[in-house]
Order: structure tokens, then sequence, then C-alpha cells
């Protein structure tokens, strides 16, 4: 029930991993002892049976909970312990609580590759007179599930007898043997949320580290810090943190929870004593926790990742084709675009035809190391900015080697950014992680062991490069059915357009603009797979157009809360791949339907619909208690040309013209008839990434003029 | 923590590898290219598939069934995954099964086996092994066959024709020795072209039947019970003769119910325990309906539904104690403690046998096909006086839940039992009726209002109401008298206790910014914000019923002031339709100084059939004109 999140580099959780399975529970004694470790602790907020009266109306109240954790190697052996000892007491006060709590998966213990894992738990009811109700797993069903021959059994529990005002207490716990081949060992980075969906009345979270495992760990936004802690019944000593009185919290618009909310973040290693100097990561001494990273050792870890034999490819690409090419701002750009084509848009055609992602996210880092070193050997400057992505931590915060990302700054007499690599990425781009962060520089002209890292303030970028600008002419067909006709056209910038051209754009459309910008290196494919790969373009193309108008459709229903028929006549007018021809641009035609009602000769035509869809802020979201995290600053404008028919007039015009403009943001519109037609201007901005919570009252005010913009009508009055 | 089988498929999708090494038939590509333009949006067809049953003796002299299946797939697109699922149970197993391209290469493919976890059902004993494999090319093909073994014939029930792809060429095969009674009964044949052939060699009948180019099974929304519109052919295996031993399997509803008697028979019950509840709850009441009533609520309270699907125990109750011990049961445990609840407080009370809704079959038929769950009837005087569901949260004492109306049930009564048919409820019974009365100030729509909820509606929202969050319930409250229109603008004043027995009130407050526009003199008025069946056609290309969530009836009655110095210039038009399957009945009037809305909307049949499409589509399209069409008001300066 933890909220534990991976972070951003790491992929998999630390625990609940899943096993071959054979049991829970099995080996008696120590299952007797884990039972009595829980259930006859002296710890006291295990023995709580009341709720405070202020959440008497809550759903549920965690009365305790504890996570423990142990990471120990004994010596000689050759595996590694990894032990979770999870235990909760919860009062269930309303039915979706007893339903959440009736049932439980749990995995069986067994073998999953090298890892024995053991599976103990135990569940019982504290009614609330006292009694005690121990619930026998003996009742509980195995589900068989087998993958390719290797079984991942699951234990079904239902909990019997389980009464409104009951308290159910109950831990999971697995004890892991982790089978060592190397002298080292990582466990996934973890990340977690003090606060829970349910209140917490205590909590506590410990670690216990034996021989030859670091810790790296931080409490953040005033979580409490871990103390070392002696535990007299067991005279073993453990890292615990100990905390309580939390609210429970909801999900909330725009909230990076890591940044606001109590949080802790760790990580632990195995190392043997001579290979621990040699790990290319940020570790401490054995046992102590680790909660700073020294400049040395980002410098250090980066030793190993830029280096002068990276981008051998891009070298020889750029010094074969690109060789009389003298002017840095135009060859840092030309390089920038040869690594593209080089990492993405080079396969882009096989991994389409291949139905395969054309965008894996796993090796941006060798393109920056790549294009840093083509820079190096070229002389042209460049900084490497080394940052934590700002859903996660302030740079203070850093501890952990996989929460940095990098990014470049190329220093040419036009400077310009590179961020993350895709196949539609554009050099100046800053990657929106990065933007509005303290990162670190390093001068790129040198390999890392000659960095000074300096900070630096990492832009946001203006609200006016992450541009929407839509135009709807629209033609009423039906004033009776209601039906308009719609030709749409638009033209996205920035961060903006990432979606819509992987939505709507294939190689096929920028094919020859990538050709006649970069220099195709022909490679020359055998005969049979030339052939095979013809078939499979075929195939592609086959169905190309169908399913492109069905992702079309896709985003025209997110745009609009309208019935509009299949969209027809989709165009692609400009890729949007290079600096010069920054705009995604594309167009469609669909009709509208029931978007207008009839009074009696007149017709009120739903118009405000047609600035899309604005965001609604509902109620419970005016009062705010966290700052404001917006992914990236934006502009959306949209221009609406609708032809006014034959013999009406349009009336209640004046109600289209609207202003809110403040620091935050602003929404303005404008409408005026000219030339038989109705046209409307409306542009709504968000001018920064972050707000503080005291301006969200500004934000709330621009967002309730678009939203109620959208509710407007005008009135088609026939002339007489 | 759980690991859905979803997820499982999902790690197959990522371990698949293609088929590369096959070369592609010029025939089989030609034929790709001819069946992609027919199933647009098809990647994979089978260009045959067959299932023949076997009725076999085994080695005990039993009589068994094999089910042979044999399938080619064709790819019809480049980077084909298909997934075939093969099901078994407790009673049944898979023997064998291979995957092999044309020239008899084994396909490299992954393979899931296990439980399969399906809605609310907690534990099911059925289990499926699914086969995953991705073909390259366009015309590549795939031989797949497999064999289950059933040792009991009375688990093979159906055979379906239609599968999650187009079919070019669908058999259906049924090898009955003569010495076996098993009757096959055609069900939904009507509109496919299906030819059955007999012929009888050496001892075996064997029936055939055939369908050429059958579309995939239908994945439209709001689809009724497939057994209501999907042609498939019931197997009732009836009994079989072997060295001159007849042994009857179920040749009749006696012998159902026989079967079914048999099981219940073997529960041992210790009603000790349940003592002091019943008479907790009989306490002080005399009257045997009371008695029934407290004991039925009860139930429903405080017996947790939490279905068990498990070889013979899917037919057996659980002993009534344990149900009570556990606090949850499935069907047959909650239908079984009913019944030993209400026989402590001296109430004949006996356990029934019915086939929801979804199920269109009838006790004639002799097949554990007929029925799928389990509730209690209360009898008086020998007389059957009432059906009580206790799975059915918050339904009402005396009301039947729509889910089981108009459905035969089969009550035991001793060595006997009686077939018996659930009555269905008066539309009235589901009224759900709102009253609003509205003022127009400075274009703002003013008002307060209240709904009264009963029937179906009622008991799913307050199954809904009580299982989310305390804090989430005013929330909810409000997008269920907004219909439409947005929940901020309302303000929920008060609302009545969960009572099963009576109205639930909600009373509000209303403040809608958008329903009037003022135009010089004028003011147009939309008084409806809910709006009921806008746009709800049902799609043209649809071919399968179309199934309500239920049956209704929702009547709303909305008072409008008309503000002073104004008239009304104009009021729409009356509308009305009504058939046997829905009634629309909307009007304004002018009431004294007021306009007065009514709308009366009945959906009197939960199934529309394809041959309604066409009355519902136009009825819905003066609706949305009704709704279009504003009320204007006219200032008298």
């Amino acid at each position: 029930m933890t909220k534990k999140i991976p972070l951003t580099l790491s992929l998999i959780l630390l625990a609940s991993a899943l096993f071959a399975a054979s049991g829970i529970n099995q080996n008696k004694k120590r299952a007797e002892e884990i039972k009595q470790m829980h259930w006859k602790t002296s710890d006291k907020n295990f023995a709580e049976r009341t709720i405070p009266e202020k959440w008497k109306n809550e759903s549920a109240v965690i009365i305790a909970k504890s996570n423990m954790l142990s990471y120990k190697k004994e010596i000689l052996a050759g595996y590694l312990n990894y032990d979770s000892y999870d235990h909760y007491r919860i009062m269930l006060l309303d039915n979706s609580a007893l339903e959440k709590y009736a049932q439980f998966s749990i995995p069986g213990s067994g073998l999953f590759g090298n890892t024995r894992a053991d599976m103990y738990a135990g569940f019982k009811i504290i009614k609330p007179d006292g009694r005690e109700i121990e619930i026998s797993l003996d009742d509980a069903v195995l589900e068989k599930q087998k993958v390719n021959d290797k079984g991942y059994d699951m234990y079904k529990l239902a909990i019997p007898n389980l009464q409104l005002g009951d308290i159910i207490d109950y831990y999971l716990c697995e004890e892991q043997n982790i089978g060592l081949t190397t002298k080292y060992y990582a466990f996934k980075p973890v990340i977690i949320q003090l606060n829970d969906d349910y209140p917490i009345m205590k909590q506590k979270i410990s670690f216990e580290i034996l021989r030859r495992c670091y810790i790296n760990l931080k409490s953040l936004n005033g979580a409490p810090q871990f103390k070392l802690t002696e535990d007299k019944e067991t005279e073993r000593s453990y890292y615990a943190l100990e905390d309580g009185d939390r609210e429970s919290v909801k999900d909330i618009r725009w909230l990076y929870p890591y940044r606001e909310l109590p949080t802790i973040k760790f990580k632990i290693i195995y190392a043997s004593n001579s290979v621990a100097g040699f790990i290319p990561g940020f570790i401490g001494q054995p046992g102590v926790i680790k909660s700073s990273v020294a400049l040395s050792e980002i410098t250090d870890l980066f030793g190993y990742i830029f280096t002068d034999q990276a981008g051998f490819e891009l070298r020889l690409q750029m010094n074969k084709k690109y060789k009389t090419l003298t002017d840095k701002n135009k060859l840092a750009r030309q390089a920038f675009y040869v690594a593209r084509n080089i990492y993405r848009t080079d396969n882009a055609e096989y991994w389409l035809i291949n139905g395969t992602d054309p965008n894996p996210d796993d090796d941006y880092l060798q393109y920056i190391v790549a294009l840093s070193a083509y820079y190096r050997y070229k002389k042209i400057n460049h900084e490497i900015l080394i940052g934590i992505p700002r859903q996660i931590s302030p740079l203070e915060d850093l501890i952990l080697e996989n929460e940095l990302t990098v990014m470049l700054k190329v220093n040419t007499p036009t400077p310009f950014y590179i961020g993350r690599l895709d196949n539609n990425a554009m050099p100046g781009e800053i990657d929106i992680d990065m933007q509005g962060i303290t990162a670190y520089t390093a001068n790129g002209l040198f390999l890392p062991k000659a960095w000074t890292l300096k900070k630096v303030q990492i832009p946001v970028s203006p609200a006016t490069e992450n541009a929407l600008n839509t135009r709807y002419d629209l033609n009423i067909t039906d004033l009776n059915e209601g039906k308009i006709e719609a030709k749409a056209s638009k033209a996205v910038t920035g961060v903006l357009r990432l979606y819509p051209q992987n939505m709507l754009m294939d190689f096929y459309d920028y094919q020859d603009e990538e050709n006649s910008k970069v220099t195709p290196d022909v490679v020359k494919k055998s005969k049979k797979t030339q052939q095979k790969n013809n078939k499979l373009k075929e195939s592609y193309l086959a169905t190309r157009e169908d399913n492109r108008l069905k992702r079309l459709k896709t985003l025209i229903e997110n745009d609009f809360e309208l019935e509009f028929d299949d969209p027809a006549d989709l165009k692609i007018q400009q890729a949007g791949r290079f600096e010069e021809t920054p705009a995604f641009q594309y167009s469609y035609t669909t009709t509208f339907k029931n978007v207008i009602k009839r009074a009696g000769p007149n017709y009120l035509v739903d118009i405000g619909k047609f600035i899309e869809s604005q965001a609604e802020v509902k109620n419970d979201e005016k009062e705010r208690k966290y700052n404001v995290y917006r992914p990236y600053a934006a502009t959306f404008s949209v221009t609406v040309n609708l032809k006014i028919p034959e013999g009406y007039t349009v009336q209640g015009i004046e109600k289209l013209n609207s202003s809110v403009e403040n620091a935050t943001g602003g929404f303005t519109s404008k409408a005026r008839i000219e030339n038989n037609a109705l046209i409307i201007e409306v542009i709504k901005n968000y001018k920064t990434n972050f707000e503080k919570k005291a301006n969200w009252p500004l934000m709330v005010s621009f967002m309730e003029a678009a939203h109620s913009f959208n509710q407007q009508q005008i009135l088609l009055e026939k002339i007489r | 923590m759980k690991l859905k089988f979803l997820v499982a498929l999902a790690v197959l999708g990522m371990a698949a590898t293609p088929l590369t090494a096959q070369k592609v038939d010029e025939n089989l590509r030609t034929e790709a290219l001819r069946l992609k333009s027919i199933y647009k949006d098809e990647e994979i067809v089978a260009l045959q598939a067959s299932d023949t049953y076997d009725f076999q003796v085994n080695r005990n002299n039993a009589l068994i069934v094999k089910e042979k299946t044999s399938e080619q797939y064709l790819a019809l697109k480049a980077n084909s995954f298909f997934t075939i699922r093969s099901y078994f149970s407790d009673q049944s197993r898979i023997e064998n099964y291979s995957l092999r391209t044309d020239n008899g290469r084994t396909v490299v493919h992954d393979k899931y086996c296990g439980h399969i976890q399906e809605g609310d059902i907690f534990y099911s004993d059925a289990q499926v092994c699914a086969y995953r494999f991705r073909l390259e090319l366009p015309g590549q093909s795939v031989f797949y066959n497999s064999t289950t073994t059933y040792d009991d014939p009375r688990y093979v029930t159906k055979a379906m024709f239609h599968s999650e792809i187009p079919v070019s060429d669908r058999k259906i095969i049924i090898n009955v020795p003569v010495w076996a009674t098993v009757e096959l009964r055609e069900i939904n044949f009507s509109g496919y072209d299906i030819k059955k052939t007999t012929e009888q060699k050496n001892g075996i009948i064997s029936y055939t039947y055939t369908i050429r180019d059958l579309k995939a099974y239908p994945s439209d929304k709001n689809l009724p019970g497939s057994l209501h519109f999907i042609p498939h052919i019931l197997i009732l295996t009836k009994s079989y003769t072997i060295n001159g031993k007849k042994t009857t399997v179920l040749s009749s509803t006696d012998d159902l119910y026989n079967w079914y008697a048999s099981l219940t028979a073997l529960v041992a019950e210790d009603y000790t325990s349940l003592k002091p509840i019943v008479n907790q709850l009989t306490k002080d009441v005399t009257n045997s309906d009371d008695k029934i009533k407290a004991i039925y609520y009860w139930v429903q309270d405080n017996i947790k539904y939490i279905a068990f699907e498990d070889g013979l125990a899917g037919f057996k109750p659980e002993p009534a104690h344990q149900v009570f011990y556990k606090r949850y049961g499935d069907c047959k445990g909650m239908a079984n403690l009913t019944k030993a609840m209400l026989s402590l407080a001296g109430i004949d009370a006996r356990l029934t046998w019915v086939g929801t809704q979804r199920i269109p079959y009838s006790y004639e038929i002799p097949s554990l096909a007929v029925d799928n769950h389990m509730i209690c009837t209360v009898f008086e005087n020998n007389q059957q006086k009432y059906i009580l569901d206790p799975t059915e949260n918050f339904n009402p004492f005396k009301i039947n839940s729509e889910n089981i109306q108009g459905k035969q049930i089969m009550i035991e009564n001793g060595k006997s039992y009686i077939i018996s048919t659930v009555n269905e409820e008066p539309i009235e019974k589901y009224l759900n009726e709102s009253r609003w009365n509205f003022t127009i100030n400075n274009n703002v729509l003013l008002g307060t209002g209240k709904t009264s909820l009963d029937g179906e509606v009622k008991k799913i929202l307050f199954n809904v109401s009580d299982n989310i969050k305390k804090e989430d319930l005013d929330k909810f409250l409000r997008q269920v008298i907004a219909g439409n229109s947005n929940p901020d603008n309302f303000k929920v004043m008060k609302y009545s206790a969960f009572d099963r027995d009576n109205l639930w009130d909600i009373s509000y407050d209303i403040n809608l910014k958008n329903q009037v526009y003022q135009n010089n003199k004028e003011l147009y008025l939309d008084v409806d914000f809910e709006k009921d069946y806008k746009n709800e056609k049902v799609e043209k290309d649809r071919k399968v019923p179309y199934k309500f969530i239920s049956r209704s009836f929702k009547k709303t009655v909305a008072e409008v002031e008309i503000p002073k110095g104004y008239k009304i210039d104009y009021l729409p038009e009356p509308y009305r339709v009504a058939n046997s399957y829905f009634a629309f009945d909307m009007k304004y009037s002018l009431v004294d100084n007021k306009i007065v809305y009514t709308k009366e909307i009945k959906i009197l049949k939960s199934i529309l059939p394809t041959s309604e499409f066409s009355n519902w589509n136009t009825a819905i399209e003066g609706l949305n004109k009704f709704y279009n069409d504003q009320i204007i008001l006219r200032s008298n300066d």
C-alpha cells in the first residue's frame, strides 16, 4: 500500500516482485518468529485501537504502519540477503475501505532466477470490543500462472468476518536470498511519499544495513530525518524514521508531489571492499547513510560516460559529407541533424514498417555524448548541463546517480541548447524537465577529469515557443440539423508539436526533406532484405491513411465535446523538424453536429465550443495548498471564421469580447464581423512553468474566463 | 499486488519472436490482399476453423468427449500478433496442441497458462492456455491443432461459431455413436447461412455445420448476453448404453434437478450458531412478512458477495453456518444462509435455481447451461409467495430484481421440484422523478429541485454511494442530479437515508448560467439541463441488439415563473412517441403564470432488437429537435 514510484531513470520497483511459487509461511519456525516479531511487539503504536476524532469521517485510518528493510551479506556467503517486512494496522470506516481490504492477493515463495524468496504473511481482525480473530491462510486459494513454463503463483485470501469499525492488522514479508555472481549488486532506487490515500497516525520506516552494504538516503520536503536506533529486544541497530499525524492526499492538478510532500528517496548497493572504490556511482561508507554528493563524485561519474572515443560514426559522417563547412554556427547545427539522423531517422522507416517504437527513451545519453565528443574534436565551445528533473528534486538534494539528467548548451555565435533526442527534435529545445532548474555546468571542451562544476540557472522557454495556432473556417450546412462544416488548419511549435507529430506524421511525410538537409548515407541492402522490406512497406501503406485518420479522430475528440463526422482531407503541410520551419502544420475537414438550437425563426449557435475545450477549475480546486508545477509555458490561439448564413444577422457579439491578463497568463477574446463572416480571435497563455501557490487565484481567473467562453452562444437572427 | 491475466499476456507480447524464416506462398498472399479489402480493421483471419466433438467411451466404460480444434490463420498485415486462447477447467484438460507453419515447422510462440480472473468472481477453476505468436509478413500462415478432453459430458453444453477474428470456412462437427443419445438444438441460426449435413458411418452419426465468411464476434458496446443473438448449438447429452447398461447423463429436467439436489443433500448443515442472530432479528416480530424482511435485509447488509466457482463447489452451496461465520459467500451460500435463517424463524424457504437475463433458455432444456444463479423462494401454506435474491444489495423485499424478472425458476420441493416464473415488475416501480422550480434572475435560471428515486436506479445508486469514500458522496450526488450539466451548478441540501422501502429523495439548489439567452426584448429559455438520450442514436452499421442498463421510467416536471413584464411568445410543440419498447412524452404548457415542462421517458424493455433500431433513431431525431427548440419570452415593453 505504500506509494513507491520508480525514479525517472530506473524502471522497476524494489519490492513485490513475483516469484515461482511454492507457498506462504512454509518455514514454520521462521513463520512463527515473524509472527512474534509483528504481533508480540512492544511497539505501542500497533496496540492502539482508537483514532482521533478529526478522522472519524475518513474512509479508513492507518493507525500504524511499519516498513522495515534489511540488507546484509554474511561473511564468505555467496549470496545477499534482502528482507522486507511491511506491517499495517488500519481501522475501516466505510464500505469502500471494507471492499478494499476484504481480499488480498499474495505472491507465493519460490525460486526466480538466482533469487530464492520466501513469503510470510499474517492477518488478524480486531473487533471494536477488543476481540482479536486471526485469519487462517489455509483458506487462501491458489491461482496458478505459468509464462513459458515458469510459474508465478498467487494466493488469494478473502478476509472473513470483516465489518465496519473493525481494525485489520496484517503483515506481508519477503525474505530474499540473492545469489551473487559478481562482487557488486545494486537494488533499484526507491522514492516514497509519506502521505497515503488514508490518514496515518504513526509510521516508521527502518533500515538495517550490515556488512558491505551502502545506503544513499535523504529525507525531503520536511520528512523527518533517519536516526540510528538501538532495538533492545533484538539487540540490533537500525536507521529509523518515525513520523505521524499525516493527512490523506488526493490527486491534485499540476502538482509534483515529490517537490511538495514529505518524501524519502534511497538506494542500496552491495559491493565488496575490492570493488567499492571503482564503482561508477555515488557511494559512501558501508552501513553509514550517505546523504550528500561531492562535486568530485559527479565528475568521477561522468568520467565513465564522456570520452573522446564516443560518437565515431558522427565524426566519420561529418568529416565525409561536410568537410567544407567551416561556419561553427552552421557546423554545430548540422552535427545535431546528422546525429538525429544516425540515432533516429536512419532507422525510422525500418521501425515504422516493423511496428517498433521510433523513440526509445534509453539511448538519449549516447547522442549527447557523441555530439559533445564531436564539438570537442571541432573545438566548438559547449557546456554540459547536469541536473535533476524538476519533478524529482532540486539539485541540492542529489544523492543518486540515476536521478541525473544531461543536456548541452552550444556556445556558437548564436548559442543553442540540445535537449532530449527525438526523431522530430530540433536544435534550441530545452528539455522541459530541466527548464527553470539550477544545474551544474561543465566546459565541454574538456573531459570530466578537468571539469570545474559551477551552478547555472536553466531558462524557461517562453510561452511563445510552445504555441498552438488554430484556424477554423466554419460553414453552416444545415440550420435545423445543427450541422457545421469545418476546415481546420493548425500550426504547432515547441513541445506542443510532439504529440500531434507522433500521431499524424510518419517517415514518408518528411523523407524528402530529411534527404535534402542531411545527405543520406547509402548502405546497399541484400536483395532478400529489400524484397522483405518492400512487402512490409506495402502492408503498412495499405492501411496508412485509415489509421492516421483514426488517430486524427482521437485528437479531435480530445479537443471537442461535440459530436462530429469522421474527419477527412488530412494534409501535412510542414513537418516541423528543422529550425527554419519549426512549426508542424496540418489541416483537415469534418462536420460538427448538434451545435445549433432553434429559437422561433432564429438560431442559437454554440460558438464558444469552437475555441476547443478549456480546462475547468472545479469548486474544490479553487483553494490550493501547494505550489503550481505546469509542465511548460504555452500559448494557445484560435481564430474562428464563421460564414454568416444568408438572411441572418449575428447578435451577441459583444459577449465574445473579454480579457483577463495577469502575471501568470491570460485569456483574451475579440470578435468582429468582416466580409459577412463572424471572426473570433482568442489567445490563452500560461506564462510560466511554475507559480507560487499565492498566484493560483490569478491562474484561476483566466482559466475561468476561458472556460466560461466555452459556454458562449451567438444568435443568428432572421432578417425580417 | 494482483498479477492480472492481461499483464501476463503483455509479458508474452514482449517476448514473442516473429515467424521470419517462412516463405510467403503467392496464393496466400493474394488471398490476404483480398481478405484485407473485406476486413479492413483485422490483422489476422482464420482461413478455416473447425471444432470436432467426438463422443467416445473411456477405459471405465464411461462416456467422454474429445474436442479437437483445427485452425489455419492467415496474416493480413505485417507484424501481426495473435493470441490463441484454449480454455479448460477442473472438468477438462488440454491433451496436446501444436502450432506449425505450412511446411510443418513448429512456430515459435509464447505460452501462458493459468487461472482466469474475470469480473467480480473471486476464484474460479476456469483456466486458459494462451499461445501468442507473431507473423511478420502478410500472407504467412499458421496451423493450430489442439485436443481437449471432457471426462463428464454434462460439462459440454454448447458449441459457438464465432471467434474473435473472421473465419472464411467455419465448421462444427459432432460425432455421436449410435449407442449415445445426444440432442443438438440450433439456436439463433436465423440470419446466418449455416449448412447442416448428417451422415452415419461405422456406427457414428456425424453432424456437420458449416458457415462461410463469418465475421468476428461483435465488439459493439452495450451488448446483451451473447446467447441472445449469437448462433450456437446446444449439446444435450441425455444417455448412453454400453454393454447393455444404460447410463443417464441429463435426459430431462428431472435429471437436472436430481443432480442438483444430490449436491445440496451433501451440505452438512449446523444451524446452532445461527440461532442467536435469528432470535435477535425476529424478537418481538409477530408478522411473518416482517420476519422475512428482517432476515433478508440482514443477509444483504452483512454478507459480502464473493464468488467462488470451483469444480463441484460451483454447484454445491456452502453450509449456512460457514457463510454466517465468514460473512461472505457466493450466490449459493447466501441463498442457503437465507433459507437456513428463515427456516429457523419458522418460515418455509427453499433453494431456487435460475438463469439470469443473460441466459435466454428455459428449464425444458436439461443442461447445466440453463442456469447460473441461486436464490431463495418463500412459501406460505405450500404456495409460492416471495422471491429473495440476497446477492442484490438494497433490493427491496417483495420486489424482484431486474436480472431475474420474467425468468423461469426451479424451486426445491422435497424429492421433486416446482418450475415457476419470476414476475415482471410494472414500469411504475422504476420511477425516477424530478421536480424543479425555477425563477429567472439576470438571465440566470435559479431554482430548487427534488429528485425521488425508486427501482433499479435507486438500487444501483445506493450500491455506488455505499461503496465510495464518505468524502466523495456529495460530489457523486451532484453528478447524479446534474445529468449532462456541470455538477458545480448544484448544491445538495439534503438527502434521505438509504432505505430500501422508501423513495430516495435528494433536494438541491440549482444555479444555471447558460440556459437563458437574452436578445433585446426576447429571452430564449432552455429548461432541461439533463437532456436524456440526446444524440444517443444507435450506430447505423450496428448488427447486434442493444442492451440498456435496465428498464427505466424517468419523469421530470419543471415549473418556471415567467419574469415580470414578460409573456410567452413561443412554446415548442410537444413531442410524443410510444411503442412496446420505449415511450417519450414531453411537452410545455402554461399554468397560471408559470411554464410547466413535463418529460416522461420509459424504456420498457431492456433489450432493443435490431428490428427496432430504425424506430429508435427516428425517435432520437425527434427528441433532439425538441431539445434544440427554445421557449421564447417577450418583454411587454
